[in-house]
């Protein structure tokens, strides 16, 4: 029967489709492997803020090969996907290339206590923000590891405080302060951001205690900023005042 | 729910200011045959209500950038989810009157009518996607496909239903690509006009919808039994059995539904299978003018089918309830 022949052809082309969408996935997964180790090293390095002793700027300095072999990975990726199909294969990466915005995000925040723009995300991993179907970074990304990098500018609040360096917290309460008033202007569906958004309030809440802590025994430095942002001085951590 | 509350914020702020724009815009988009919603404008009127933003440090302005950014993309993809409820709905009416073409003097009748109405979804459904889906810069973003893809399912089921009953072959992928060139120029904004060449048919939408196909094809062969039509179910059953043969030399498609949607495609194909087989034995007893009564019975024995109309309002899940 002609028909049967011609489905049997029909349906030959399309396994085709697959093994060939099968052959490009793995060679994805192979590159994407190599993205994480990379991330894993460099925030095996970056951890080290947290100890009393850190040097952050000698720690910035070691970081900045390992970015350039963050870069290699991603453009590793890209070359592997093929033109105007990023959407269909992006969620192989997208965790891990979160978690670089994240350490990225988290040395220039060490360099120069700043929010990381778009330029320096293309300075240090190479890759474009944007949209559309070339190989790309997109908002979602970014604001993910916005999200990250607020719980670990709250653990490393924490740890400022063990090392002696009590003017810090003061700023970072600042600069996450001012990210959660940003991020309360996103009109945010209900998905995965939305609840990652969700739980930087505690974030800000752990800060705030720190800041709490430190301003009731009088353990403020001169140089420590007030709190100027308009989150700051309404939350939880302040109402408790065990003081009257 | 944020599009209602920016709708509330702009009506509280009583939004005249905007209005004169506003009507603009509307003109505009009317023009490129996009159906643009109410709630779309009022999105664009809230945000140009007067905002505070004289005590915003640099990052509050960087997210009313992101905010910006990501509420139009929000609205595309809501259009877009809106249509492909649409293309469900007309293209179920279609599978609806194609099953009617039970009737050999109908048949070429009722096909026609349903070949012209699924032109006219193309244009009326399918085309105002096609703009939506293409970004400004005139490239299609696949990243939309996920807002459309269970309308695009029921349209595919439809077409290959219709292109069935008109051919007895199945409709292939590229057939189906090639009816949605949408050639001439379209006007998406007012300084640049793109060309929409091509609207995919992803690999995924064309078998899940040709899966969904077996399931209307056993609905046919029965109906035909009762409109005395003894042939018709002879040639749908090895059609089906030849679709279930070469569905299962398909490996590692990586499809979620697909597994789920054979299963339902093998009992269509037992059913069908168990009318012929009482046609081929029972037939010779029965006499014709008895035969829709027993094609009933059978039917009711063999595969509890409700008519058509179980599933209507089945929305943007495709057939889960096909038995």
């Amino acid at each position: 029967m002609a028909t049967e022949t011609q489905l049997v052809d029909l349906f030959a082309a399309i396994q085709q489709q697959f093994d060939a969408e099968t052959s490009i996935r793995e060679a994805i997964r192979e590159e994407v492997r190599s993205l994480e180790l990379s991330n894993r090293k460099l925030q095996t390095l970056l951890s080290q803020v947290h100890q009393p002793t850190a040097d952050d700027a000698q720690i910035c300095r070691a970081a900045a090969p390992m970015f350039v072999e963050v870069a290699q990975a991603l453009s590793k990726i890209a070359a592997k996907v093929p033109a105007g199909q990023f959407h269909r294969y992006c969620d192989h990466w997208k965790f891990s290339s979160q978690q670089s915005v994240f350490l990225a995000s988290l040395v220039v925040y060490l360099e120069s206590e700043t929010l990381i723009t778009f330029e320096q995300i293309r300075e240090k991993l190479g890759v474009e923000m944007g949209e559309g179907d070339s190989f790309h970074l997109a908002l979602e990304d970014y604001l993910f590891a916005l999200c990250n990098l607020s719980s670990e500018l709250a653990r490393l609040a924490v740890n400022s405080v063990t090392a002696g360096r009590f003017d810090r917290p003061f700023r970072i309460a600042n600069f996450v302060n001012d990210l959660n008033s940003g991020f309360r202007l996103l009109n945010l569906k209900n998905d995965g951001l939305r609840k990652r958004f969700d739980a930087l309030k505690y974030d800000v809440k752990k800060i705030e205690e720190v800041v709490y802590d430190l301003s009731i025994r009088r353990l403020r430095p001169d140089s420590a900023p007030t709190g100027s942002s308009s989150g700051a001085s309404s939350s939880g951590a302040s109402t408790a005042t065990p003081m009257s | 729910m944020e599009t209602e509350s920016a709708a509330a914020a702009a009506a509280a702020a009583g939004a005249p200011a905007t209005a004169p724009k506003r009507r603009f815009e509307g003109g505009q988009r009317d023009a490129c045959k996009v159906e643009d919603d109410a709630s779309t404008c009022l999105t664009k009127a809230a945000k140009r209500v007067a905002v505070d933003t004289s005590n915003d440090t640099p990052t509050m302005t960087l997210f009313r950038q992101f905010a910006a950014t990501m509420d139009a993309k929000n609205d595309r993809h809501e259009r877009l989810v809106k249509l492909s409820r649409d293309l469900t709905v007309q293209s179920k009416r279609v599978i609806f009157a194609a099953q009617r073409a039970t009737e050999a003097k109908q048949r070429d009748a009722i096909v026609a009518q349903a070949l012209q109405t699924l032109e006219d979804i193309r244009q009326n459904q399918i085309r105002p996607m096609a703009v939506d889906a293409y970004s400004m810069r005139s490239r299609f973003e696949s990243r939309y496909a996920r807002a459309y893809s269970p309308g695009m399912q029921e349209y595919i089921e439809a077409v290959s239903f219709v292109h069935y009953l008109a051919t007895a072959t199945l409709i292939t992928q590229r057939q189906l690509e090639e009816q949605l060139l949408f050639d001439e120029a379209l006007s998406v904004s007012i300084d640049l006009c793109v060309s929409v060449r091509f609207f995919p048919v992803t690999i995924t939408d064309y078998l899940l919808g040709v899966t969904d196909l077996t399931g209307e094809l056993m609905r046919f062969a029965i109906a035909s039994v009762g409109s005395g039509n003894q042939q018709e179910p002879m040639l749908i059953g090895s059609f089906v059995r030849t679709l279930t043969q070469v569905f299962s030399l398909l490996t590692g498609t990586g499809i979620r539904d697909l597994p789920a949607k054979l299963r339902v495609m093998q009992s269509s194909l037992e059913k069908i299978e168990q009318v012929c087989y009482n046609i081929t034995v029972r037939g010779s007893e029965i006499p014709k003018e008895m035969l829709a009564q027993a094609a009933q019975f059978w039917s009711s024995s063999s595969a509890t089918t409700s008519g058509p109309g179980d599933d209507y309002a089945g929305g943007a899940g495709g057939n889960q309830n096909d038995d």
